[in-house]
This record gives C-alpha cells, sequence and structure tokens, in this order.
C-alpha cells in the first residue's frame, strides 16, 4: 500500500536527507517513524505527497507511483501535519466542507460533518466556531477528521501528537486504532516512544536519512524501546 | 541604556537588505531628479537673464512715456531644485500705467501654453502632461515608502521571532526600547536623505550657472531639517502600526494603507472635492460691464481728427514718409490726451478692485482648502518646502504686492507728464521736410485733396528719434519676500508636523506598555 | 475542485478588513473625480461656446476685404470623458489661433482651477492605477507564502489538484474580488454623473466605458500576477509583502513619473534661438524682388506665410514627440500602457491633439479655397489675396456667406477607432499578463512546498 523502493533525496547544497530508504506498509497496519529532528522522517512523508521530488528510487501509493503520477497517488493517501494550520476565519465545519470537496467527494451533508466531528472527539459548539480560537489538539483532531473523510486506503501523519497535551494524545491514539481495524495503512512520524510501542505494527528507527532499524511489534515486546532508541543514537 | 538599543537598531537596520535597496534607490532618484531639476532652473535662469536684458533694452529704447512699462522679472528660485512649485506662476510682472498687477491676470503667465514662432520657453510646454516631480517629492513619496518599510515590523517582528520576550525582561524597560527604535530609525533614515542632499549639491556645485548665496544656504538647512522631521513622523506612524496589528506583514500592508490614505487619497480626493466648491468668478459679468461703461466713456470723448498724420508717401518702398499736421489738429490730439489718458488710469483702478475682490475670494477658498487638506503629512511638508524655497503662491501674491507699490511710485513720476507731447509724440523731434522736387508734388497733391493749412512738414523717422531720458524713473529692487518671510508663514505648518510626530508617539508609548509579548 | 478555491479564496478576500477599506476609497475618489469633473466642464463647456466667432458677423456673413488682416480661433471640444484620464484634457492646448493664409498660434490659456490645485490628477484612471492595484497587492501576496507557512498549502497540496489549479484559483478569485469593487466604484461614480445632470453622456461613450473596464482588468490581472509572484518566489508573507511594495513603487509610482523627465533630458527639440532663425530666413527663401508686379508678389507672400505655417506645425510635431517619447518610457511599466489605452479609448491624449491640430489646419485651407470661389465671383475685385493687407481693390469688397466652409469639423473618433488607437497599449498589457502569467506558474510548479530541513 505505502512503499518506499531506495528513496533518496539529496538536497541541492550536498545535504544527504534521505539515503535508499525501503519502507513496505500493508493496510491495517500501524508504522511508526522514529528519528531526531532532522533525521529524515518529514522528508519521507513529503516525498509521497510530492512535496519535493526524490533524488533517486521510488515512492509508491497503492502501487501508483508519486512523483510520476502526483494527482493520481494523492488520492489513495491522506495527510495530517505536524501544526494542523487551517483557514483561521472559516469555521470548522467550512473547513471540512472545503477539504472534502478538494479530495473529490461532493454533496455531503451537514450532519455527515457533525457526525465526523463528533467522532474524532470535537465539542458540538466548536462545530460552527472559528478555527483561528481553536487550541492545537482541537486542531489536530480536526485533521484527523479531514484525513477520515477523504477515505484514503493511506495515511500519512508526520508527529501529529507533538504538542498535546497526554489526554489528547491518547484519543488521538485511539482514532488511528479505529481507523487501523477499518483497514487502512498509516504511516506515522513521532518522537512519542512511549505512544509508538503502544499501537505500531512497525516500528522504524531514522538515522541522518537511513533507516538504521525495523522491528515489528512482537520483536519489540521483549526489549525496552527506550533503551533501543538511546543505542541506537549513540551508535555514529 | 538608550545608548546600546540604538546601537543595535542601527546595526540591524544598516544591514538589512531592504535598507541597501531603498538606499540605492533613493539616491538614484535624487540623482536623476537633481539633475534633471539642476538642468531646468539652469534653463530658467539663462532665460531670465536674457529676459532681463531684453527688457532693459526694450524700456531704454522707449520713446514716448505713454508706451513707458517696465517688466519686473522673477528670477527662478535655486531651491526649485527641492521644490518646483507651481507650473503657472509667472516669470515676470508688468507694471503699466494701464493695469495693476493682481493674481487673477489671464495673461503673462509663463507656462500659459502659447506655441507660435516667438515663443522663448527653452523648455517643451506640453512635458507638463506628465507632473513634476521634485526632491521633495521623491522625499515625500519615496522615502516615506522606505521609512515605512524599516519600521512596520520593528515590533511585532520582533514578537514573532521570539526575541521581544528576552528584551522586554531587560532592565531597559519598553518606553526606552520604542524610544531607542525610533532613534535608531531616524538616524537610519537619516543616511539616505543626507546622501541624497550632497548628491544635490554636488550637481551644485558642479553647475556654472547656478551659485548659492547665504540665505540659499540657510534654506537648503531648512529644507533638510523639515525633511529629516517629515520622515520622523512617519517612522512614528509606522511604529504605531506595527504596535497594533497581529502580523508583520499585515502591518507593512496596514502601513501601506496609511500611506496611501495620506499622501494619494487626502491632497487629491479632499482636494478635489474642496475644487468641487471653487468660488464662482462673477467678476467676468462685472468686468464686461466695466468694459462697456470704460467704452462709452472713451468714445464720448471728442476729437475730431481733422487730417491724418500719415499722409505723402514718396516712395512706397524705401518707406520715407512725410508728416504734416495742422494747428487745430495739433490742439484737438493733446486735448483728446488730456482726457483720455486718466480714464484709462481710472479703468485700471476700477478694474482692478473687481479682480482683487477676486482673488481675495480665491484666497479665502484656497486657505480652507488647504485646511481641509492639513492633516495629510505630506502635504504639510510640501507646502513648507514650497514656502522655504520660495516657489509657492504666497511668495509670487507678495511680489505682486511689492509689484503694486512700485507701480504707485512709478505713476507719480509719470502722472506728470501727461500734460508734455513726449507723453504721446515726438513728430516735433522730427526732421523738416526737405524742399526736393518730388516732395513738393506730394505736397501740393495732398493740399489739393484735404485741402487744409499745414504747419508742420516732417519726415517721418521714428526710428531716428532719440529714446528717452529715463534718468529720473524710480527703480524696482529684488521683489521676492526673504528667506525668513517666507519661512515664517510656515511656522504653524512646522508645530502640526511635530504636534502629529509627537502624537504618534505619545500613542505608540502608551500602548507598548500593554503590548501582548506573544 | 477549481471553483471551490476559487469560492473559499473569494470569500477570504471579501471579509478581509483592509480589502474593504481600500475599496471605499476607490469609491471614494472615483465619485469625487466625478463631481470635480463635473464642475470642469461646465466651465469648459461656457468657454467653448463663449469663444468668438470672429470669422463672421451677425447674419452669417464674412467681409471678404477684411479677411486678410483678420484672425480668430478654432477650440478643441471639451471632452465628456475626460474624468477617466485627465491628464491630456487639462494639459495639452485646446485652442488654434489663426488667420485665412496660416496658422498663427496653438495655445491653452490655464484653467482658473490650475493656479489653486494640488497638483494630482484625481480621475478614474489614477484610482485604479494608485488604489486598486495597491489591493490587487494585498490580496494576493499572502497567498502562497503565508500558505506555505502557515501549512495549508501542503494540506491543500496533498489532495489530487494541480498546482496550476491552485495557482489558477487564486488568481481568479483575486481578480473577481477586484471586478466587483471595481463594478461597483464604476458604477457609483455613474450614478453621481447621472445625478448631477451636467454631463450626458451617449450611448457610444457608454461602450467606450465598458471598455475602459475591461483594460482596467487587464491591468489589475497584471499587478494581481505581480503580487502572486511574488508570493511564490519568497519563502514568507513579510518578504512577500516587502518585494511587492517595491514592485509596486517602482511601477506606480516611479516610472509614470519619471518617464517624461528623462524624454524631457533628450533635450528641446529647437531651442528658441533656432527657430527663430528658421523663421528668419523664410523670407529669403521667398524672395521679394524690387518692381515685382503686385500679382506675383502677393503670391509669394501667400508662401510665405504657409512656410511659417509649415515650421510652426513641425515645431508643435516635434514637441508632441518628445511627449509620446516619454509616454513611450513610461510603458516599461504596466501603468503608462494601462494610461496609454485609456487615453486611446476615450478619444484624448495626443493623437487626438495631433488631429485637432489636422483639422484646424484643414478647415483653415477649406476656408481660404471658400474665400477665393467667392472672390472670383466678383467681378470687381483684383482677385489679388495680399497677407495682412485689408481694405483696398485687390481682394472682394463683397460680405458673403462661405456655406459649409466656415464650420469647424472636429469630430472625437469613435470608440471603434479608439479602440484601434489603443491597440498597441492593449497588446502590452496582455503580454505583461502573459509573461507574467508564465513566470508564476513555472516558479510555483518547481518550487518545492515544503521547506528544506533544517532551515
Amino acid at each position: 500500500m505505502i512503499q518506499a523502493i531506495d528513496l533518496s533525496k539529496r538536497y541541492e547544497d550536498g545535504l544527504l536527507a534521505l539515503d535508499h530508504l525501503n519502507l513496505n506498509i500493508n493496510p491495517g497496519q500501524i508504522y511508526c517513524l522514529l528519528g531526531a529532528n532532522g533525521a529524515g522522517k518529514t522528508t519521507t512523508i513529503n516525498l509521497f505527497f510530492n512535496f519535493i521530488e526524490p533524488t533517486g528510487g521510488t515512492a509508491l501509493l497503492n502501487g501508483v507511483d508519486c512523483t510520476k503520477r502526483p494527482l493520481d497517488a494523492k488520492r489513495h493517501a491522506a495527510y495530517v501535519s505536524e501544526n494542523v494550520m487551517l483557514y483561521g476565519n472559516f469555521t470548522a465545519r467550512q473547513n471540512l466542507d472545503f477539504f472534502t470537496k478538494l479530495a473529490g467527494r461532493k454533496d455531503l451533508k451537514k450532519e455527515e460533518y457533525y457526525m465526523v466531528m463528533r467522532q474524532v472527539g470535537l465539542p458540538e459548539r466548536a462545530f460552527e466556531q472559528r478555527v483561528k480560537t481553536f487550541s492545537k489538539g482541537m486542531r489536530q483532531k480536526l485533521g484527523i477528521a479531514i484525513a477520515m473523510l477523504k477515505q484514503a486506503p493511506a495515511l500519512l501523519l508526520d508527529e501529529p501528537t507533538s504538542g498535546l497535551d497526554p489526554k489528547a494524545a491518547a484519543e488521538f491514539v485511539e482514532l488511528l486504532l479505529t481507523l487501523k481495524r477499518e483497514g487502512k495503512a498509516i504511516l506515522m512520524s513521532t518522537h512519542d516512544i512511549f505512544r509508538a510501542k503502544e499501537i505500531a505494527d512497525v516500528v522504524g528507527i531514522m538515522k541522518e536519512g537511513v533507516l538504521i532499524m525495523e522491528k515489528s511489534r512482537r520483536e519489540l515486546e521483549a526489549e525496552d524501546l527506550e533503551k533501543l532508541y538511546l543505542k541506537y543514537m549513540e551508535v555514529s | 541604556m538608550i545608548r546600546e538599543i540604538l546601537g543595535k537598531e542601527l546595526l540591524v537596520n544598516l544591514l538589512s537588505l531592504r535598507f541597501m535597496i531603498g538606499l540605492v534607490v533613493a539616491m538614484l532618484l535624487m540623482g536623476l531628479v537633481g539633475y534633471v531639476l539642476m538642468a531646468d532652473y539652469s534653463a530658467r535662469y539663462q532665460t531670465y537673464l536674457g529676459d532681463l536684458q531684453r527688457h532693459q533694452n526694450e524700456l531704454s529704447q522707449t520713446r514716448v512715456f505713454s508706451k513707458v512699462q517696465v517688466i519686473l522679472d522673477i528670477p527662478p528660485s535655486p531651491l526649485s531644485v527641492f521644490s518646483r512649485g507651481m507650473r503657472d506662476l509667472p516669470s515676470s510682472i508688468t507694471i503699466s500705467p494701464y493695469h495693476i498687477p493682481t493674481l487673477v491676470d489671464d495673461a503673462g503667465s509663463s507656462e500659459t501654453i502659447h506655441l507660435s514662432g516667438t515663443d522663448k520657453n527653452p523648455v517643451n510646454p506640453l512635458l507638463k502632461v506628465f507632473g513634476s516631480l521634485d526632491v521633495c517629492f521623491v522625499i515625500s513619496v519615496v522615502l516615506s515608502l522606505f521609512a515605512l518599510l524599516l519600521v512596520f515590523d520593528s515590533l511585532s517582528g520582533e514578537r514573532e521571532a521570539g526575541t521581544l520576550k528576552l528584551v522586554f525582561s531587560a532592565p531597559a524597560g519598553r518606553v526606552n526600547l520604542l524610544l531607542g527604535k525610533f532613534l535608531g530609525a531616524v538616524i537610519t533614515m537619516a543616511i539616505p536623505l543626507t546622501i541624497g542632499f550632497l548628491e544635490v549639491l554636488i550637481l551644485f556645485a558642479s553647475s556654472q550657472q547656478v551659485s548659492l548665496r547665504g540665505p540659499d544656504w540657510a534654506g537648503l538647512g531648512l529644507i533638510y531639517s523639515f525633511s529629516l522631521l517629515y520622515l520622523a513622523g512617519f517612522l512614528a506612524l509606522g511604529l504605531l502600526v506595527s504596535l497594533f496589528t497581529r502580523e508583520s506583514s499585515s502591518g507593512l500592508m496596514a502601513s501601506l494603507l496609511a500611506w496611501a490614505v495620506v499622501v494619494i487619497v487626502l491632497p487629491s480626493g479632499l482636494g478635489s472635492l474642496a475644487r468641487y466648491y471653487y468660488p464662482e468668478r462673477r467678476e467676468e459679468a462685472m468686468l464686461e460691464e466695466l468694459d462697456r461703461r470704460f467704452s462709452d466713456e472713451f468714445n464720448r470723448i471728442p476729437y475730431r481728427q481733422v487730417s491724418s498724420w500719415n499722409m505723402a508717401q514718396t516712395d512706397p518702398h524705401r518707406g520715407e514718409s512725410l508728416l504734416g499736421i495742422t494747428r487745430e489738429e495739433a490742439f484737438n490730439r493733446s486735448e483728446y490726451v488730456k482726457k483720455a489718458f486718466p480714464l484709462k488710469f481710472r479703468y485700471a483702478e476700477d478694474r482692478y478692485r473687481i479682480a482683487q475682490a477676486y482673488a481675495d475670494r480665491l484666497a479665502t477658498w484656497r486657505r480652507t482648502r488647504d485646511n481641509l487638506i492639513r492633516p495629510s503629512l505630506s502635504f504639510l511638508y510640501g507646502k513648507i518646502c514650497s514656502a522655504v524655497s520660495g516657489t509657492d503662491l504666497e511668495t509670487y501674491d507678495a511680489a505682486l504686492t511689492r509689484a503694486r507699490l512700485y507701480r504707485d511710485a512709478l505713476q507719480s513720476y509719470l502722472l506728470p507728464k501727461v500734460a508734455r507731447p513726449e507723453w504721446f509724440t515726438r513728430i516735433f523731434e522730427y526732421p523738416d521736410m526737405e524742399p526736393t522736387q518730388a516732395n513738393e508734388q506730394a505736397w501740393r497733391a495732398l493740399e489739393e485733396k484735404e485741402g487744409s493749412d499745414v504747419y508742420l512738414k516732417k519726415i517721418w523717422t521714428w526710428s531716428r528719434v532719440a529714446p528717452l531720458d529715463l534718468a529720473g524713473m524710480p527703480l524696482m529692487q529684488d521683489n521676492r519676500p526673504g528667506l525668513w518671510a517666507r519661512t515664517e508663514g510656515s511656522f504653524w505648518d512646522v508645530v502640526i508636523l511635530l504636534g502629529m510626530t509627537g502624537c504618534f508617539l505619545v500613542l505608540a508609548l502608551r500602548r507598548i506598555l500593554h503590548y501582548p509579548v506573544d | 475542485m477549481f471553483w471551490t478555491i476559487v469560492r473559499r479564496e473569494f470569500l477570504d478576500h471579501l471579509v478581509s478588513f483592509r480589502f474593504t477599506a481600500v475599496f471605499l476609497l476607490t469609491v471614494f475618489l472615483t465619485v469625487v473625480s466625478v463631481m470635480v469633473f463635473s464642475v470642469d466642464f461646465e466651465q469648459r463647456k461656457k468657454a467653448f461656446q463663449r469663444e468668438p466667432a470672429g470669422l463672421i458677423d451677425a447674419s452669417g456673413k464674412t467681409s471678404l476685404m477684411m479677411l486678410p488682416c483678420n484672425g480668430w480661433g478654432v477650440q478643441r471640444a471639451p471632452s465628456q470623458l475626460a474624468f477617466l484620464s485627465g491628464g491630456t484634457e487639462q494639459e495639452l492646448p485646446n485652442r488654434v489661433s489663426m488667420a485665412l493664409h496660416c496658422i498663427q498660434s496653438i495655445d491653452r490659456a490655464p484653467e482658473m482651477g490650475e493656479i489653486a490645485g494640488t497638483g494630482l490628477h484625481a480621475d478614474w484612471a489614477a484610482a485604479v492605477s494608485l488604489l486598486l492595484s495597491f489591493a490587487a497587492g494585498l490580496l494576493t501576496y499572502k497567498s502562497i507564502s503565508g500558505e506555505s507557512r502557515d501549512g495549508t498549502l501542503t494540506l491543500l497540496l496533498s489532495n489530487p489538484v494541480s498546482k496550476a489549479t491552485v495557482l489558477s484559483a487564486k488568481y481568479a478569485a483575486a481578480l473577481l474580488a477586484l471586478t466587483v469593487s471595481f463594478t461597483i466604484a464604476v458604477v457609483a461614480g455613474l450614478l453621481v454623473l447621472r445625478v448631477m445632470g451636467i454631463v450626458d453622456l451617449s450611448g457610444d461613450d457608454l461602450i467606450r466605458i465598458g471598455l475602459f473596464g475591461v483594460v482596467g482588468l487587464m491591468f489589475l490581472s497584471v499587478f494581481v500576477l505581480v503580487g502572486l509572484l511574488c508570493s511564490v518566489l519568497t519563502r514568507t508573507p513579510v518578504i512577500a509583502a516587502v518585494a511587492f511594495l517595491l514592485s509596486w513603487t517602482v511601477l506606480v509610482v516611479v516610472v509614470p513619473n519619471v518617464g517624461g523627465m528623462i524624454a524631457g533630458l533628450a533635450g528641446r527639440v529647437q531651442s528658441p534661438l533656432q527657430y527663430k532663425e528658421m523663421s528668419d530666413a523664410i523670407p529669403s527663401q521667398y524672395p521679394v524682388r524690387p518692381g515685382m508686379e503686385a500679382g506675383e508678389f502677393a503670391s509669394i507672400q501667400i508662401q510665405r506665410e504657409k512656410a511659417w505655417e509649415n515650421l510652426l506645425i513641425d515645431y508643435v510635431n516635434a514637441l508632441l514627440h518628445q511627449v509620446e517619447l516619454g509616454k513611450t518610457i513610461t510603458r516599461l511599466s504596466p501603468s503608462g500602457a494601462y494610461v496609454g489605452a485609456v487615453e486611446g479609448i476615450a478619444g484624448l491624449g495626443t493623437s487626438r491633439f495631433r488631429r485637432f491640430i489636422d483639422n484646424a489646419v484643414r478647415y483653415r485651407e477649406g476656408l481660404f479655397r471658400a474665400a477665393l470661389e467667392a472672390d472670383r465671383g466678383d467681378s470687381k475685385s483684383e482677385h489679388r489675396y495680399v497677407p495682412w493687407r485689408c481694405g483696398s481693390t485687390n481682394f472682394s469688397r463683397e460680405t458673403v456667406d462661405l456655406g459649409s466652409a466656415k464650420e469647424f469639423h472636429d469630430p472625437p473618433p469613435s470608440s471603434l477607432e479608439g479602440l484601434a488607437t489603443a491597440g498597441w497599449d492593449i497588446l502590452l498589457l496582455a503580454m505583461y499578463n502573459l509573461i507574467l502569467f508564465s513566470l508564476a506558474f513555472w516558479r510555483f510548479a518547481s518550487r518545492d512546498v515544503a521547506p528544506t530541513p533544517g532551515v
């Protein structure tokens, strides 16, 4: 579903952000990508959405090449960024409506929007409130709602729980589990080792553009992920 | 404390890209404008010298007192490089017994477009379609934009970068911070301003025709100071706007909006609105009435031309004519003159009264309109500059007043001469007719036709008659008001400019005490 | 999808406070300029009608005997559409003084208002080129850079919508918002014009105003694209705003004003001394020999006068040429092209002035021919026309009606002709649009949406 084959990105100034990354995420799987700041996690996600172009290798979404057929590829994945910013002067529902239409789904009724917003845990009073008054947690939830309404088979999230308080983060990962159960392939980059251990089916650790470790859930159960993480980080 | 802030601000400003770009643009523009206006001034000065010479020649060639007219040429002000002033102002004032000059004269304007073979204007008058640029325009429009550019994100930018918290936590205090930023910006703006002025000075120095005297230097210094004050006002405005907007970029746009209102909409819009209430020229009808009355009176003066003056022509190609008058004719003519000319003088005065009434109404209207537009910083600044440069309407008006006083002196010199024959003719000084055969023949033919008793037989030689001796005539000194007189009139404008700057600063100070840090 | 984005952007623009402020200012300027124009127009019309005929007496006849030493003038009718662009209407000469045998001068008396003016023309072209162009930037400077910084751009582009669609939608929304405000301002102005009742616009005039609107939109489109380009090329809205400010200052404030100066720098066409020399040389080119036959003498004089007239017309043409050079320099900015197009469409500008002079010369020649015709019919005349000599038997002493020749025809160009005159400027505006469009699209397409990491 979400595939990276020898994916590489070298910037013009010479910085090698990604070095031959190989990923394979199947439907119903949650893959957590861990790594320090600048390790290449965001770059990976950006490559899938053709926000930047790879200098080597291929990124595939549901078999569609993200660089050669970007518009087609984007139909198959939804995006939630680290800090979801929306159009502040518009209400939650209006934002939802706008992005849903962009995703290609028209004629959704107000009730359906309300339903999704309830599902992600937004308070009722916020539905018709301007987004610029929202807290970060509320915005992240709205971001997920937008992604849900897109009804794409893959979901790529870039550090979605950073800056969220524990309660909001917990609610967030609950939603992810729901989506996983619906059969979506989920790629999530994060710093949050705790959550990663909680929900990931596969964990990958990136360092300076290279995927240095990849372990499945079963493999991790025996080990202390934190110690593992720090140990691999030390290897320079 | 302020010194540290000042130092840092200056450093930040001077190293910023926008300062460099602004500096380059300002220098280029000031250089270009200065160069063009210098050339324009040189040309106008040459024209002035030429006119001066020409008018003096014409005056010295006058042969009858009734045609004595003194044309006062107004020298162009070297400071017009800074403020060109109105282009329609006449460059000379004509003083004659038959006309008292007012502001509303139609004729005599140097920039009335009159394209004919005798056009002496050195500059293409049609270029007026482009609107005039002068150094003060560059300062009031471009440098003010540059000033806004410098400070629009002074505070909101620091807030966005997160450094504001750090700055506010320092013991310097918010007030000191603001003052430091303000002063730093003023000093920064002084740099392109000074360089621009230096450019103009270099242009002045390298030009042979232009030489600055003491008052001109003082005027230059004044314009520099007022320009700095004006820019300080804009900087204060920019800082104020920066304190009220959330984002830096919207701060810039808000400042620009304020700029557009101050520099464009207020002068143009309100000025035009005031134009709508322009005083009607009722005087037209009154003047026509006056003309009619005068014509009637004039025609009623009895004058029966007994015989013509130019009577016999011996050789049409050589142009020498014979002239003769009868005694009766001579008497009639001088009686006519004694009645006609005082009438003309009276006409001039009546006409003056009507025209001046209109000019006064116009002055009132202008004052009202100016007061409407006064809130515009750039308008204030423009007025101050043109006053100091001596190119505004008030200066010309003052020149007119002095011209009128001079005319009174001239009148008292000329009036006694009305009774003398040199007032209107020099025929008595013509050479007598030579008694050649051809001449005698012509005379006899004439006498047959006219049948009168001619007592003066002269040869028409206008050009060989000596010009008048005008030794006793009063002369006019430089009729332009001095620098202090001109600046005095702008006193209140300067006060308002200072006041507005102060206001902006005070408001900014109040705001910064409650400024939200994030 | 395109329309979804357009709709959202458009709504965003409408609620923007700053945009509303600029829009209101534009309406204010539009209405005020129309009011002032009506007053000016009334005065100009009065002055126009007051122009004394000089040529004909109360019964419409002309004294042929007095023709050689009489003079009169013809005026260019004041234009009803000068509120669109007042520059040339107010500054170019509008009166030609002539005698039957030559044009003597081309003048303009200053209107009273000029003695008291503030120097800024408040006309519709100014409102558009100063305020609305600024509004165009206001709407678009944050379009890409702001969304990029905010992160909405990445969310946007994570959907199956191409960059081209996004950019075109933003362009369309901004242009739509500007169209709406522009139309409202124009309608408001026209209503006020109607209410004041002084200017009566014909159908053709309304077509012209429509064309003015279209050209205005083309001009505003250029600035929308400049704003978008600034937005695309820069990283943050602040830099975008600064970039737009600098572009706007150069394009709208500096270039239009500097054009005339540079043209003036090219020196005066002929110095007064040169003109005088050429003028003085004419009698020797058409010499008079002593003892010349009277008829020949007369024709030599006529030729001299014609030569002087040609000198004057050439001189005026050279002056005009310099003005047009200045205008061409201003075309480096879309502002110059825009004002040129408006002048062409409204039937103002230097081409109108040229036409007026041509018509005046043609009128004079027609009048001359008619006078000679009439003279031929008089058997008592010696059929000699001597310039400046009246009252002898050289020319007919009769008083005749010169027929249709005595009417001065100087119709303003039709809207179609105006469009043709403006053709090059309109093409130039289209070219600016095309270039900026391509630049913006190309840059946006090749630009990474996400910033370089580590930055």
